[in-house]
């Protein structure tokens, strides 16, 4: 019975499987380099990039130093609500990747 | 020929090392020695680079690990300790720093870089924080710890739960098992069976399996999740040194630049890496540069601004002085002794305000002023001989002019600097 199972099975499955699985092997740079999303260089990169919106925002006299004091917190906050939106989401797909 | 018994399974890792009390202590010489200093694999909160150095000082890491929290509301001194320590030591698992360089060399810079983080302490306790202006370097420093703590949490979660002996055997082995049925075992296990041999598993094949010889699957490509693709940290610095010479050029060239856009401009790039990094790539040790550039704009930003001779006004009547002085960065000198009409002074409201900088008033002793200093952040205030000092403060004094005399309301105000209302 088993050695029926495995002969068919081979015959019949070996090319399909085979070849998505070469195709697998190399996959593009965009793929291999992707991982799950860190939470910690996100929210620093957006609080770096929003510091610099910031200096421009200042340096440009849109404000003036008074409303920087005020602005200042704000790439932070951002930052870290994006960082809590990406640890959410990310904790959710993992969730339903084990479940 | 005798055949090759399928190699035993590697033996379990060794269990978590014995208490350190075992072990000889350290020497004063090896202390001396830092470029013996490697950071810690297994104890570690963060970076391990307390773990690493209570290890090499044979003291309890909890020690260190308090001293470097409140050594960084010290000036940063804690933080430049640690984002040193993070940067240039090795770890005790034969993996090179971000910043590799000889034992000897490394010994040298972490001496400076200690001498830098005494000078940051001193200068703190001396009140001269360079802590520059009104930035929330506490939360800037919450903000690093929290990120990093998350940061470690994500990457413990997307460990393997498997031992560590075989972390991604499973999910690999299975999809190729199961449409192979024991015939697999042939497969996985990399034993070429011998001809004329019965496979292991399994009662005797009657026939021969097909003719076409699969060759042996190539062994899946592990990767550990925590580090996929490729590194950023050179590729970002040699982007920011590229970006920075191109801003140079056309500072050269004649196009107006300010100067904290070199620094702005390094940080929109580690930023923008660091936003990159979070879905592609490894970009270990970008947010550390990244915080040592934050200073650097924010100082170049303040020199930008300074105005490096002092802004001088002297109206000679009631009608030339303005209700209100603003100013950025700088220094202004206001001088009301040149005011003849001095009773056209009287019940005036005179609003100044330095974000950053000196205010000096000089009063005629002929004028009564009521005087309302206000320092948001650090800084000093002296009216009329008085003197106070600190953070967040206020202060008001009243000089008498003499019976009959003119009242002037003055009010000053800096986010951080000197306050001087004196008479002459």
């Amino acid at each position: 019975m088993n050695e029926h199972e495995h002969t068919e099975t081979l015959d019949i499955d070996e090319p399909a499987t085979e070849e998505p699985h070469v195709h697998e092997q190399q996959p593009s740079i965009w793929a291999a380099g992707r991982h799950p999303v860190n939470t910690g260089q996100l929210v620093m990169g957006l609080a770096f990039l929003g510091l610099v919106a910031v200096w421009a925002l200042w340096t440009t006299d849109v404000v003036d130093g008074g409303d920087v004091r005020w602005l200042l917190p704000l790439p932070f906050v951002l930052a870290g609500a994006a960082g809590l939106v990406a640890s959410a989401i990310s904790g959710a797909a993992r969730r339903d990747h084990w479940s | 020929m005798t055949e090759t018994p399928t190699p035993p399974p590697p033996p379990p890792p060794p269990s978590a090392p014995s208490g350190d009390d075992d072990g000889p202590r350290t020497s004063a010489e090896e202390v001396r020695d830092l470029g013996r200093i490697r950071r810690s694999s297994t104890d570690r909160k963060v970076a391990g680079v307390a773990g690493g150095l209570a290890r090499h000082l044979d003291v309890d890491p909890v020690i260190l690990r308090v001293a470097f929290v409140v050594l960084t509301f010290f000036g940063g001194a804690g933080l430049i300790a640690y984002a040193a320590g993070w940067l240039l030591l090795p770890t005790d698992d034969g993996s090179e720093g971000v910043i590799a360089m000889e034992d000897r060399n490394r010994a040298v810079v972490l001496t400076i870089v200690a001498i830098v983080a005494g000078l940051a302490i001193v200068a703190e306790l001396a009140g001269d924080a360079w802590g520059p202006f009104w930035f929330p370097w506490q939360l800037a420093a919450v903000a690093v710890i929290v990120a990093v703590l998350v940061n470690r949490r994500e990457r413990r979660r997307s460990a393997p739960v498997a031992p560590p002996a075989q972390p991604y055997a499973q999910p690999y082995a299975q999809p190729y098992a199961q449409p192979y049925g024991q015939s697999v075992q042939g497969w996985v296990g990399d034993q070429p069976q011998q001809p004329g041999q019965p496979p292991q598993a399994g009662p005797a094949a009657p026939a021969a399996p097909p003719a076409w010889v699969a060759p042996p699957p190539p062994p899946p490509v592990v990767r550990d999740p925590r580090r996929r693709g490729p590194r950023l940290f050179w590729f970002t610095v040699a982007l920011v040194a590229l970006a920075l010479g191109g801003l140079g050029t056309l500072d050269l060239a004649g196009v107006p630049v300010a100067d904290g856009a070199y620094p702005a401009l390094a940080l929109g790039v580690i930023g923008t890496m660091l936003v990159l990094g979070a879905f592609f790539g490894r970009a270990g040790g970008l947010i550390l540069v990244g915080l040592l550039t934050v200073p650097v704009l924010v100082g170049a930003t303040a020199a930008d601004r300074i105005d490096t001779e002092p802004l001088r006004e002297t109206p000679t009547s009631a009608a030339s002085l303005d209700p209100s002085y603003r100013m950025g960065v700088g220094e202004l000198v206001l001088d009301l002794t040149g005011i003849e009409d001095l009773d056209e002074l009287d019940g005036k409201v005179l609003d100044i305000t330095v974000q950053v900088g000196r205010i000096e008033v000089l009063v005629p002793r002929g004028l009564t002023v009521e005087a309302t200093a206000t320092v948001n952040g650090p800084g000093e205030i002296r009216l009329f001989g008085e003197q106070r000092g600190g953070i967040d403060t206020q202060a008001r004094e009243t000089h008498d002019g003499g019976p009959g005399s003119p009242v002037l309301e003055l009010d000053a105000e800096t986010n951080l600097g000197e306050i001087v209302v004196r008479t002459r």
